[in-house]
């Protein structure tokens, strides 16, 4: 009994290893830190956003005599109201609004990217796995094709395509932020497709999965439960590199009118409406949303490149 | 005569787009339950892929042409894919000679143990680990306990390669192929798991397929030996005899590649030339190009492999055998 119990503790013990190496090769790199803490940031502000944001995003507030809206930041309104960081053309607090807004581009962003893994690692798996075969052929030049167009023009096309606003597909209706999302994961899907089968293949080269075979596992096995787990790494990584990709897509479809729609925060509008006052000399305006999502796309990406870095099994294992 | 494994006439070929390699062509030999078997020859010879022909794991463009394996009896080339699967890693294992690279990385020795166990024989997952741990106690890993559930980058090369003969051993196997088991380990170590297979060989009454170009490792283990050069079989003989009688050129020139134990300072042969292009072997004996014997019979017509004396059989013109000269072929 004492061993089977001792058994589950090392076991325990061995994990927290793996994770414990990861973290000391990820900690070295000062910039993928800084990533991954504005990352965290990020996060925090999309999860709490209730809880932060001073008003309701799409509460219209009157200018005090004398002013106008857009206010700039710091200015009160009659009630003694604080806008922090002003006021757009519609008397709504920018401050709130800005972090409405980047709940609504997270949840774009890692909703997309999670369909677009889905649906690229099941193609990259089976392209990798089946290569050489039609299968491979028939998948692979179909990513071709799609990532023969710049990705944004795809994106537009599709929205052209599915409609602006909501829409629907037979008896489904699909709001029109799940309808972006699948329009980007569609658009970004064969990137991850790529990567995967280039996984699959270095991964099913190596004597681990001939290894696997000798010891007579089904393919289907070997694919699921040998190799998979081999894959998660620059899967991970790719995902996270994607995400400030995705950041810039679904801001600028927002951008063209395209994406969310209002009066729906999103930093991409703000920045779209901000664009006829930055004459006016209403800097903030365009500063705030713009700059969150330059801010948010160099996280992604520090944060991307550390855990390429860390993660990477051949050079984390070959600093032990 | 009955025995564990019998090869006869295998052909391997490889589809390339450059040509046809003939990996193993047409070979015959035998394997009896409780005795170990030792193949060499240079890199190329065809060693591996006859293991792998066995386990009926080539892939394309590879293909086995023709002969028959004969495993207990039973023709494995006749075996579905299904049957196959259940007779690798149960009744047939092998073990790889990188031991970093055979191992999966992200999973742990003792799941990676269930697993061939669990793919074979109805087997709780507890009772899985426990004879995980046994298996590693019996291949001499210190402390199975706390071994059993660290990642393979985490054990040094000799445990590593201990671990992968346990998996191999798992369920009790009838044929264990081992391809050059210990080429990335010490000499220590080395002996050590030699004991050990040998150790196992005894008391599972197991055949030993030993792949290697390390002619002392066989000496000290094997029973027999069958010389590979360019796909064939070149010598064959029982361990002794092979080395008091080499009859082949090639086995008389691998001999003299290896310094004498006795440590007379005499300069190590080489033998002359390269391995032959598989696609373009010669027309005659393919170790013709390389042979200082050879005349032109060696060059036009191959020479088959034929039984000199009793269990000693070799493929050369040269060879005079004491009864019938050159048998009755020609």
């Amino acid at each position: 009994m004492a061993r089977e119990i001792q058994t589950g503790e090392y076991e325990l013990g061995a994990h927290r290893t793996l994770l414990q190496e990861f973290w000391r090769n990820f900690r070295r790199n000062k910039l993928s830190l800084i990533g991954g803490v504005i990352v965290l940031f990020y996060g925090f502000l999309a999860i709490f956003a209730p809880l932060l944001a001073p008003y309701d995003p799409i509460e219209q507030f009157d200018a005090p005599p004398g002013m106008r809206n857009p206010m700039p930041p710091l200015s009160r309104d009659e009630d003694g109201r604080l806008f922090l960081l002003g006021t757009d053309k519609f008397g709504r607090d920018i401050l709130s609004r800005a972090i409405y807004g980047t709940r609504t581009l997270l949840e774009v962003a890692v909703g997309s990217i999670a369909v677009a893994m889905l649906i690229g690692v099941t193609m990259g798996a089976i392209a990798g796995y089946k290569a050489g075969t039609w299968i491979d052929e028939v998948l692979m030049r179909a990513v071709d094709i799609m990532l023969s167009f710049p990705s944004l023009v795809l994106a537009i096309a599709l929205v052209g395509a599915f409609g602006i606003g909501k829409i629907k597909l037979g008896p489904i209706t699909l709001s029109n932020i799940v309808k972006i999302m699948l329009v980007i994961a569609i658009t970004y899907s064969p990137r991850f497709a790529r990567v995967m089968r280039a996984v699959v293949l270095q991964e099913m080269a190596k004597d681990y999965v001939s290894a696997a075979k000798i010891s007579g596992a089904s393919s289907a096995r070997i694919l699921l439960k040998e190799i998979f787990p081999n894959t998660i790494p620059p899967i991970i990584v790719q995902a996270s590199l994607m995400m400030a990709t995705t950041v810039l897509t679904t801001s600028s479809l927002s951008f063209l009118g395209l994406g969310l729609q209002p009066p729906r925060p999103s930093l991409g509008l703000m920045l779209n409406e901000a664009r006829d006052y930055l004459f006016w000399g209403a800097w903030w305006y365009v500063v705030v949303p713009g700059g969150l999502i330059t801010l948010a796309i160099l996280g992604f990406n520090l944060l991307g490149d550390g855990l390429r870095d860390a993660l990477d099994p051949r050079q984390a294992r070959r600093r032990r | 005569m009955s025995g564990l494994l019998r090869v006869e006439n295998l052909v391997t070929r490889f589809y390339t787009d450059e040509g046809v390699v003939k990996a193993v062509d047409g070979n015959s030999f035998h394997l009896d339950a409780d005795e170990a078997l030792g193949v060499v020859g240079e890199s190329g010879s065809g060693k591996t892929v006859t293991a792998l022909s066995i386990m009926r794991l080539i892939e394309n463009p590879g293909r086995i042409e023709g002969g028959r394996i004969l495993f207990l009896g039973q023709d494995l080339l006749r075996k579905s894919e299904r049957q196959m699967r259940r007779i690798r890693g149960k009744e047939i294992s092998m073990v790889f000679q990188d031991s970093l690279s055979s191992l999966n990385p992200t999973l742990t020795v003792g799941t990676q143990i269930v697993r061939v166990l669990r793919n074979h024989l109805r087997i709780s997952r507890r009772d899985g680990w426990r004879r995980a741990m046994e298996l590693l106690a019996a291949v001499g890993i210190p402390e199975p306990a706390k071994r059993v559930s660290h990642y393979p980058h985490q054990l040094s090369g000799g445990m590593r390669q201990r671990a992968l003969i346990a998996m191999a051993i798992a369920c009790n196997p009838k044929l264990l192929i081992l391809d050059e088991p210990t080429t990335a380990l010490d000499v220590t170590i080395e002996a050590q798991i030699f004991e050990l297979i040998g150790r196992l060989k005894g008391e599972f009454g197991m055949g030993v397929f030993l792949i290697t170009h390390d002619l002392s490792v066989v000496a000290s283990f094997c029973q027999r030996v069958i010389i590979m050069y360019a796909g064939k079989i070149v010598e064959e003989a029982p361990v002794e005899e092979l080395y008091e009688n080499p009859l082949h050129p090639y086995t008389l020139g691998l001999l003299r590649s290896i310094p004498p134990l006795d440590g007379e300072a005499e300069r190590l042969e080489s033998i002359p030339g390269e391995v032959p292009d598989l696609i373009n072997l010669p027309l005659g004996c393919n170790f013709s190009p390389r042979c200082a014997l050879a005349d032109e019979r060696c060059w036009q017509v191959e020479p088959e492999l034929s039984e000199i004396t009793p269990g000693h059989r070799a493929a050369c013109w040269k060879v005079k055998s004491p009864a019938a000269t050159g048998g009755c072929h020609g």
